[in-house]
């Protein structure tokens, strides 16, 4: 795997709004924030505050109504819909449900995202390489189905990491497991961004996840209402005490 | 439950609607399609004779034509033409020409009885007694015919022979209004014979006329030729020669007068000739008539009716093959009675009769003539414009089919008619020259009727006749000779022999043969032949029906028949088929016909026949295609095939609609519902969408009916009620029951399953076959329903272009012959698009049970294009894979209906299914074009 650079985020004064029958709600309400090159930032919030809106508005999935998401220079709002495509090929994505493909072997599921393309890199060692990455070495062809849903989120990752991406939006990525399992994804995760230093965006509701992160914010009603820097303190058992007490 | 329902289709609008839909396209597609299967079906009813050789193998009639009783035992009777006076057009005819494997197609337009005189000579030489210088000697006929069956007197005939001499009129001169110029150079009044006769010259130097009283009888027409009586005025001269006018003696020049060693007075009988209209190059081409030319020149493709007009008089002539034998079995007898004291010269007309019954009666012999005998003298003249041969046509007489009552044992019994009115011979304004024939007054077995025709005036004298330029020998046409073996001949006379001792008694052993009434049951076949060129003119301005559609029947040789084998007999039905449908007429096969002996019973006559049993030489008709009514089992096998594949696209539908409520009807499983309900709830929704759907068809069925030009009627358009309700039904009942048996839990399962058969797909063309065989059923019922349609389409294609619009196969029968039609084609075309649209409908349930799928690959970056080049590869493979197995059932069974698998089935099945795969991914478009507005961010937000 090669190393890579984390992408530099920035957002501003995003609005993304709904209609819910005839009534409108804003999901995202003039937010903005900007991410450092190879941050972890974790989203958090209660249920329908924004974080998974923001995260597909920032990860090209939905349309903002108004407002800018920049990437690396790149103003992804203003992107056409082939560009937009070409944009998601740079990112990865992982979510709740992990949404892998249920007809695909494992092995398939990471090529996935280049089977349209064909490039010069070999995917199938690549996807091979991510999968060991990822501690999936040997279940190359078991079907999704027969795996654990951490295993699943291992996948998942993986197939994430397919396009080498600079930027890795994770939506829940714990949601689905059991706490000890979800450290595990987390920590592949951090690891992950150690080794590449890829930025990571990750919505979370979990405590013990926020507070591994390198910065937190808080979404409430769709604006955020905190953004605390967890990076200040020396000792871990701190800044989980700090987001102990944030309401999260 | 009612309310539920509503409310489930109310709730559901956009699926309800798409139902609706798809049952109404099925239904009203099914109903119109099905119209088109009773307009033109041909059945073909009989068995197939061999060892015949007719000379032509169909016969084309006019709709109606066909008699109760070929209808029912394929028999016809002979000369099967009498009877039929046009009704087929010319550009029907046209038709019957342009029909693909037609050789020759020879039209013959039956136009009437025509009259003519046939000489019958009588010698009276030796009944003269030259010692005498006056005598008078009566000579009476008996006009005999049927085998001498049927026989009547006549009024006899005088011929006044002196010694005086006599002069003449000289009607070659300029005639003042009263009075004639004779060969004495003198002039004498008309009165008192009402018209120029010869006058004897007394020994004092008076003259006397000797009245003929044929000049009072009026218009021959008018009378009949036993009503007619005559005076003649005959010289016998010193040398012992004899010296008479104009007409006295059959061989008389054109002079006043004219001598001859013998007394020989021309007698003439009457003689009915069948007149018809042929192409002469069609008939030449049929039956070889420029060959059976005996005399004079044959009828050529300019010969048509000439007109001269002249002195207030127009005289139309029509040119006629005329026939070497006039096949009339009657002939003249006469005895002879010499009256030695009857004095007629100077008689006025008045008292002619009683003056010639004076004095004694001295039998001075007989003498017979014969009508072949007379026709042969006439013919040996030679065919020359003054020569032979020409004859009446004043008035022409048509005369309708024999009806038979049919008698338990099988025999038919002529039904006997009173004999028909004279008037249709001519009345005094008719100007028809000759006296109608004797037997006319018979029973008769038809009716007659004049043939309407353009009518002169006093100022202007309509004269039509005809004339021989040439004589035909029927004898000599193809197929003639051998009457036991070649039925339904134009040309051959009828004969019937006695079918038991008393009738071959009667008959002398000898057959029975046609006497010489047109409304006699045998009928002579057409003996003057003219153009088709010649009927317009003859017709027109008479009024007639048929100056529209002149032709009465048409005779087809089809190409590459020799004789009669399955193969011929197929290529041949084929060819009647192609033009039943193209003219809508009777058409029936004679190829494979053979001689039918049928016993008739005719009942006596008015002239002493008695009531005779024959048999005559009837035809069975082998093959008939005959136009029905009934079902086309082909088309309907194809409409079937559409109904299938409606179902299976409706199937489809519900059991879509049905996955998409799972969860839904877990619920109402979950809170207590019977199986059964549930069931009957799905089923009601179905009911209530294929009830209005059916309602919607049966208003659409007939306007769109009758917009393709298919005859749907109301009758039938209300079969698409019960038919959408049926379908709806049967498409919704395996979903139905699926669903009330499902456990709760089912719901909760993912609506796709997982592939059964993991293979690593590494190109996208993999990954959309490995999703094809994640809903194997939903594959197979969509490729299946192409497959349909693609075998439909191959069939009639093949049938088509293969082979030229029919598969002629080793196999003889009805199934073996594909005929494309119009509706044929319409129907495997329509089930080829609803295979499709069951395709697209395949792709669009795929797409949404797999949203989220699809939804994720665009996150991870996957472009449209590239989504849409998976489903269009999901459209290819269930395209390739409906079209290749429709391909091959389609190519199969062509191949086993036309006996081989030649190179061209085999492109057409390649093109078809070219057509099959390219309309399928056409189809594919529409549900590929919903990629775009999947809401990638809510489905992946929701699973």
């Amino acid at each position: 795997m090669d190393a890579t650079t984390g992408s530099t985020v920035r957002v501003t004064g995003l609005v993304r709004r709904f209609r819910a029958g005839t009534e409108p709600i804003t999901a995202v309400d003039e937010v903005s924030l900007e991410i450092a090159a190879g941050s972890v930032v974790a989203l958090t919030g209660p249920s329908g505050s924004g974080k998974s809106t923001l995260l597909h508005l920032v990860g090209a999935i939905e349309q903002a109504d108004s407002g800018t998401v920049t990437v690396d220079d790149v103003e992804v709002t203003a992107l056409r819909r082939a560009a937009l495509a070409r944009y998601r090929q740079r990112i990865g994505f992982v979510f709740q449900r992990y949404h892998l493909l249920p007809a695909l072997t494992v092995l398939d599921n990471v090529i996935a995202p280049v089977l349209p393309r064909r490039g010069r890199v070999d995917p199938v060692g690549r996807a091979r390489e991510l999968l060991d990455a990822v501690g999936l070495a040997g279940r190359e062809r078991s079907l999704p189905t027969q795996l654990s849903g951490g295993q699943q989120q291992r996948v998942a990752i993986a197939r994430a990491l397919m396009g080498e991406p600079r930027l890795l939006l994770a939506d829940e990525p714990t949601g689905n497991l059991d706490s000890t399992t979800g450290g595990q994804i987390l920590d592949l995760l951090l690891d992950l961004r150690d080794r590449h230093g890829m930025t990571i965006l990750l919505a979370t509701h979990e405590r013990a996840i926020a507070a591994r992160c390198d910065r937190l914010v808080r979404l409430g009603d769709g604006r955020i209402v905190e953004d605390v820097d967890l990076t200040d303190g020396e000792d871990p058992a701190d800044t989980y005490d700090r987001v102990s007490r944030l309401r999260l | 439950m009612l309310n539920f329902v509503w409310g489930q289709l109310r709730g559901r609008a956009g699926r309800s609607v798409a139902l609706l839909v798809g049952v109404l396209v099925a239904t009203t597609g099914f109903v119109v399609l099905t119209g088109a299967t009773t307009t033109s079906r041909l059945a073909v009813t009989g068995t197939v004779a061999r060892g015949t050789d007719a000379a032509y193998d169909i016969l084309v009639r006019p709709k109606g034509a066909r008699t109760p009783l070929e209808a029912e035992r394929r028999l016809v009777q002979p000369n099967y033409l009498s009877g039929l006076f046009g009704g087929i057009t010319t550009a029907q005819y046209d038709r019957v020409k342009a029909v693909a494997g037609v050789d020759v197609a020879a039209p013959i337009a039956m136009l009437g009885h025509s009259t003519a005189p046939v000489p019958t000579p009588l010698d009276l030489t030796d009944a003269v007694d030259r010692s005498l210088d006056r005598q008078v000697i009566r000579v009476d006929p008996r006009f005999v015919a049927e085998r001498g069956l049927s026989g009547a007197p006549g009024r006899p005939r005088y011929v006044y022979v002196t010694t005086h001499p006599l002069i003449y009129p000289r009607i070659d001169l300029p005639q003042p209004s009263d009075a004639t110029p004779y060969t004495d150079g003198r002039s004498y009044p008309w009165a008192p014979c009402g018209w120029a006769a010869p006058r004897e010259v007394l020994p004092d130097g008076r003259t006397r006329a000797v009245c003929d009283p044929r000049s009072a009888l009026g218009s021959p027409g008018a009378y009949s030729e036993r009503e007619e009586w005559s005076l003649m005025a005959v010289r016998l001269l010193p040398d012992g020669r004899f010296e008479a006018g104009g007409g006295v003696f059959p061989d008389a020049g054109s002079g006043p007068s004219s001598t001859s060693e013998r007394l020989r007075i021309a007698v003439s009988l009457t003689v009915p000739l069948l007149l018809a209209a042929v192409d002469p190059a069609a008939e030449d081409r049929l039956v070889g008539l420029g060959g059976a030319v005996v005399d004079g020149r044959a009828l050529g493709p300019d010969d048509t009716v000439t007109v001269r007009r002249r002195d207030g008089e127009e005289r139309h002539t029509v040119p006629v093959l005329a026939t070497s034998s006039p096949f009339v079995d009657e002939e003249l007898r006469a005895s002879f009675t010499r009256l030695p004291a009857a004095r007629p010269a100077g008689v006025e007309l008045p008292d002619l009769e009683r003056a010639l019954r004076r004095g004694r009666e001295l039998p001075a012999g007989d003498g017979r003539h014969d009508v072949a005998a007379g026709w042969r003298a006439r013919l040996a003249a030679g065919v020359s414009p003054d020569g032979c041969c020409f004859g009446q046509l004043q008035a022409v007489v048509q005369a309708g089919p024999t009806r038979y009552d049919r008698l338990p044992d099988g025999t038919l019994r002529v039904g006997a008619l009173p004999a028909a009115d004279p008037e249709v011979y001519g009345d005094q304004i008719t100007f028809n020259p000759y006296p109608r024939p004797w037997l006319a007054e018979d029973t008769g077995a038809r009716s007659l009727r004049k043939l309407p025709l353009r009518k002169g005036n006093p100022r202007n004298l309509l004269l039509r006749g005809w004339r021989a330029v040439g004589v035909f020998d029927p004898g000599k046409l193809t197929g003639f000779s051998d009457l036991g073996r070649v039925p339904l001949e134009t040309y051959e006379p009828p004969s019937a022999q006695g079918a038991d001792a008393r009738s071959r008694d009667a008959l002398g052993g000898r057959p029975l043969e046609p006497g010489g009434n047109p409304a006699g049951h045998l009928a002579a076949p057409p003996l003057l032949l003219t153009t088709l060129d010649s009927v317009p003119k003859l017709l027109a301005g008479g009024g007639s029906p048929q100056l529209a559609a002149p032709i009465s029947a048409i005779r087809v040789r089809v190409a590459d028949v020799e004789g009669y084998d399955e193969r011929s007999a197929e290529r041949v039905r084929l060819v009647a088929e192609r033009i039943a449908q193209a003219t809508g007429l009777d058409v029936d096969i004679t190829l494979g016909s053979s001689p039918a002996p049928q016993a008739v019973e005719l009942p006596a006559g008015s002239f002493g026949r008695p009531a005779l049993r024959l048999t005559e030489n009837w035809s069975a008709l082998g093959v008939a295609s005959v136009i029905t009514k009934a079902v086309d089992r082909k088309s309907a096998a194809l409409f079937v095939l559409v109904l299938v594949v409606c179902a299976l696209f409706l199937g489809n539908a519900v059991a879509a609609a049905v996955r998409d409520r799972r969860s839904e009807l877990a619920v109402l499983a979950c809170l207590g519902w019977p199986a059964r309900r549930i069931a009957a709830l799905i089923l009601g929704e179905v009911a209530a969408l294929g009830l209005a759907a059916g309602l919607l068809a049966l208003g659409l069925a007939v306007p769109l009916g009758a917009a393709l030009g298919i005859d749907v009627g109301w009758g039938r358009a209300l079969l698409a009620v019960p038919v959408a309700l049926l379908l709806a039904l049967v498409a919704g009942l395996t979903p139905a029951l699926r669903a009330a048996r499902a456990h709760p839990a089912a719901a909760l399962r993912p609506p796709v399953a997982t592939a059964r058969w993991v293979r690593r797909p590494r190109t996208l063309a993999g990954l959309a076959l490995a999703n094809l065989l994640r809903t194997p059923g939903r594959t197979l019922l969509g490729s299946g329903a192409l497959a349909i349609g693609v075998a439909a389409l191959t069939l009639v294609a093949a049938a088509g272009y293969a082979f030229r619009g029919a598969i002629v196969g080793s196999l003889l029968g009805d199934t073996v012959s594909l005929s494309v039609r119009g509706a044929d084609t319409l129907a495997a075309v329509a089930t080829v698009l609803l295979g499709a649209a069951a395709v697209a409908d395949v792709l669009y349930l795929n797409i949404r049970d797999r949203a989220a799928e699809l939804a994720t690959l665009r996150a991870v970056g996957w472009t449209d294009a590239a989504l849409a080049r998976l489903i269009a590869y999901e459209g290819l493979l269930l395209g390739a894979l409906g079209a290749l197995a429709g391909a091959a059932l389609g190519l199969g069974g062509a191949a086993w209906l036309a006996g081989g698998l030649p190179g061209a089935l085999l492109l057409v099945a390649a093109a078809v299914a070219a057509a099959g795969v390219l309309v399928t991914c056409a189809a594919a478009l529409v549900p590929a074009a919903l990629l775009r507005r999947l809401p990638t961010a809510r489905l992946l937000t929701e699973e």
